[in-house]
């Protein structure tokens, strides 16, 4: 049976049609390649500053919790100097050789070409960043959408509305072919990668595993964001001295992508043996999960299958030890003396656990992503120094997980989308 | 002085209607769940997490319910060891881990009660039963399988028994030819019946046998999961069933229980509902809010029930959905509410970056 593809933004217009085969978005995508190389950083920075503006106005409500992040991770300022970070000091080896205080070389960023993401349904506006990661790098993008496509196609025609005095949005538009392909269209599925520079998976480990089981190029960079595992660990004194802030930061990280992130925390890990404390420190999780539930972030529809996750975890716990739950299945805090990582239920389901020497946090795990942390400033960076040395890609401040940062997954992503040329001095 | 529970058990199981049978069950509720509170420490803790005290009044609704997945993490018991004469072990269909479930006599003969109590009200007869499953060691093992266990339930209505399958589990005539011309009922687990059905679908000698028996019962459990998988249907299903053993569609009895609340069963009507007895009752539960739905709208499935004695699983929680059909006013006559089973809930299928395990 011939499997379709559904061809969603093409060429610089919104299609929105099935077709057999993607090799012209492919072509489309060559095309374009030479025009955005031609634009310079600063006007691309500039432009995609005022995307991350318009984007914040106009989708706020559904990008939702990340909204102000994504104008900020996109202002000029911010993006710029962590594209300065990337890539070895100088944004502007992306336009021309650059001084890189290397005793007789001189350095240059040339794109990769075409990047093509598999952007995950459980965090499409994550998938964003990587995109325009790949813009302000000079790399056209081929993205294969999750299958709720509705808001990235939405957020991406609008760039057609977006021009600055040196870049016109609608050509901008054309750096960007979009569809959505089953996993199960294996000729569409390797056509993507093998068009690729550089591929750019988000998601599960068997969507991960299949991306990475496609044909690719020898050349082609690939960039995994996932799957990761993400927890919390705060001490005694961050409690007694901040005690509703951490838990406010801490529900509004669980509750970001209701849980369904690489970056969303599944534990807390408390550093202290007073049990009243850790208690105490739980109920006021608790308030505070159903705050943000209330105020600011509300609990999305869930599947009775994980209605049933949940069910079954609550009243398991019920027995090990102590459960504080919405009356609902909204959210649902765990206070247990188990050890190591609580298995992940998702959607809202925080487990608080007492740190101990001998738990699984120092011990190899390759698959930790986030770490929030709140402990003292003197034990802090020996602290981080230690767990990460065994696994541990960032360690953000409480409440800010979720943020999509440079480095990500452990790399300068904009760094992995370049090609390094030298020539002499 | 009797007590509450068998009280409910002398009663005759679609004779009350539900304003008749609050008060009696409610009785026998009360009872169970004071036993199973002092009893079972994990039904205590539960009870006590939720802030429910049996010694307070309450609703039938608000006794905690547990998750049927339990059954498979905790080997829950409200007896000493020494008490249990029968461990039964359910097929593991939707995850890889079977429920256990642990018998004394108490709950053994209550079960048996039930059972033969629920199904004389549609098997009037003893029969000749035709088991469409192979031979099975029905003995008095102590360890036994849920299948095992539902064929031994329905002894007291066989006359005699065949098994029609060999242990290759194909039909072979030559096991149950002597039930020719003969008041036969024909009992099996519903995608095994099903299978076997589509196996013989042009299977001539076997056909020309089933014309021999007139109009038989077919009575079928074990869940919709595996037929649900390949898109048959309910309607499907009965079409096929009667055109292969030549019986009428309202012989068709589709039986819903759990093996963690064993004998307290809910056969389909002749109107295809699934009916509550006097010794348990149902309840559906928005699958967000948990709250009780009201009829026609549909949820998780709630059984209570006072039968289990051994192990505290009086108020449960099924992976399944149904809805309430209506109140004291189906067709058949039968009292007390009615409902219908829609589907089985899968495992959830995690999607993202953040799916993984530590």
């Amino acid at each position: 049976m011939i499997q379709l593809a559904k061809l969603l933004i093409s060429n610089g217009k919104l299609v929105n049609s099935e077709i057999q085969d993607i090799e012209q978005s492919v072509k489309f995508a060559t095309e374009s390649r030479e025009w955005l190389h031609k634009q310079k950083i600063d006007d691309i920075l500039e432009y995609i500053d005022l995307v991350g503006k318009y984007w914040s106005e106009n989708f706020q409500q559904k990008i939702g919790a990340n909204s102000s992040h994504v104008k900020n991770f996109l202002s000029k300022d911010f993006l710029g100097k962590k594209l300065d970070i990337a890539l070895h000091g100088n944004r502007h080896s992306l336009d021309e050789f650059v001084d890189l205080d290397d005793p007789s070389l001189l350095f240059h960023a040339q794109p990769r070409g075409i990047s093509c993401h598999w952007i995950a349904g459980n965090v499409d506006i994550l998938g964003i960043f990587s995109v325009m990661q790949a813009l302000v790098t000079k790399n056209i993008s081929i993205i294969k959408t999750p299958a709720n496509y509705e808001l990235l196609v939405d957020m991406l025609m609008s760039l057609e509305k977006i021009n600055t005095e040196s870049i016109s949005g609608k050509e901008i538009l054309k750096c960007f072919e979009v569809m959505y392909v089953e996993k199960s269209d294996i000729k569409n599925q390797e056509i993507l990668s093998n068009s690729a520079n550089i591929r750019i998976a988000w998601g599960g480990h068997d969507a991960v595993e299949s991306i990475l089981s496609l044909p690719k190029n020898v050349f082609t960079e690939d960039i995994i964001y996932g799957p990761k595992y993400s927890y919390v660990i705060i001490d005694e004194e961050s409690i007694k001295r901040d005690r509703k802030i951490i838990s406010q930061k801490i529900a509004l990280d669980v509750s970001t992508f209701d849980q369904y992130a690489c970056s969303s925390p599944h534990t807390v890990f408390v550093k202290t043996k007073d049990q009243e404390l850790i208690s105490e420190f739980s109920r006021s999780l608790a308030q505070a999960m159903e705050d943000v539930e209330r105020i600011m972030l509300p609990k999305a529809k869930e599947t009775e299958e994980k209605s049933k996750d949940i069910i079954s975890t609550r009243s398991e716990y019920e027995i090990k030890g102590k459960v504080i739950s919405s009356k609902n299945l909204n959210w649902t805090v765990i206070v247990s003396e188990d050890e190591g990582f609580a298995e992940p239920t998702f959607s809202r389901v925080i487990h608080v656990r007492p740190f101990t020497k001998s738990n699984m946090v120092l011990k190899d795990n390759r698959k930790i992503q986030s770490i929030g942390i709140s402990v003292d400033n003197s034990e802090r960076f020996d602290l981080i120094d230690k767990i990460t040395f065994l696994g541990g890609d960032r360690c953000p401040s409480l409440g800010k997980m979720s943020f999509f940062d440079s480095p990500w997954d452990g790399m300068f992503g904009m760094d992995r989308m370049v090609r390094w040329i030298t020539t002499y001095k | 002085m009797e007590s509450n529970i068998e009280s409910l058990l002398k009663l005759e199981p679609y004779s009350l209607s539900k304003s008749e049978k609050d008060e009696i069950f409610y009785d026998a509720m009360n009872e169970s769940v004071k036993f199973h509170y002092e009893k079972s420490e994990e039904f205590r803790k539960i009870c006590d997490n939720r802030n429910f005290s049996p010694d307070k009044e309450f609703l039938i609704q608000e006794i905690p319910f547990l998750p049927v997945s339990l059954f498979k993490t905790f080997q829950l018991k409200s007896v000493p060891d020494s008490d249990i004469i029968k461990t039964v072990y359910s097929s593991a269909t939707t995850s890889n881990s079977p429920s256990t479930i642990f018998l004394d006599q108490t709950t053994s003969k209550r079960q048996t009660k039930v059972l033969v109590s629920i199904m004389k009200d549609f098997l009037i007869n003893k029969k000749k039963f035709l088991i469409i499953d192979q031979k099975s060691d029905l003995n008095n093992s102590t360890e036994v399988k849920s299948r095992e266990s539902a064929i031994r339930g329905f002894f007291p209505f066989m006359e005699s028994m065949n098994f029609g399958l060999d242990s290759k589990l194909k039909l072979d005539i030559s096991l149950f030819e002597e039930l020719k011309n003969n008041d036969v009922c024909v009992m099996g687990f519903t995608w095994l019946l099903y299978t076997t059905v589509i196996e013989n679908e042009n299977n001539d000698a076997i056909k020309k046998f089933f014309k021999t028996i007139k109009n038989p019962k077919i009575i079928h459990m074990g869940g919709w999961k595996k037929l649900s998988d390949k898109k048959v249907s309910k309607e499907e299903f009965n079409q096929r069933i009667s055109e292969f053993f030549n019986c009428e569609k309202e012989n068709i009895i589709d039986i819903y229980g759990m093996t963690e609340q064993l004998g307290t069963i809910y056969p389909d009507c002749a109107e295809g509902n699934k009916h509550v007895s006097v010794f348990s009752e149902i309840f559906i539960r928005n699958i967000e809010t948990l709250e009780i739905e009201d009829i026609g709208k549909s949820g998780f499935i709630q059984l209570v029930s006072p039968i289990p004695h051994s192990y505290p699983g009086v108020s449960l929680l099924s992976d399944d959905i149904g809805k309430i059909i209506g109140v004291d006013n189906c067709p058949c006559g039968r009292k007390g509410k009615y409902f219908r089973f829609e589907k089985r809930t899968e495992q959830a299928d995690i999607k993202g970056c953040g799916d993984t395990i530590s």
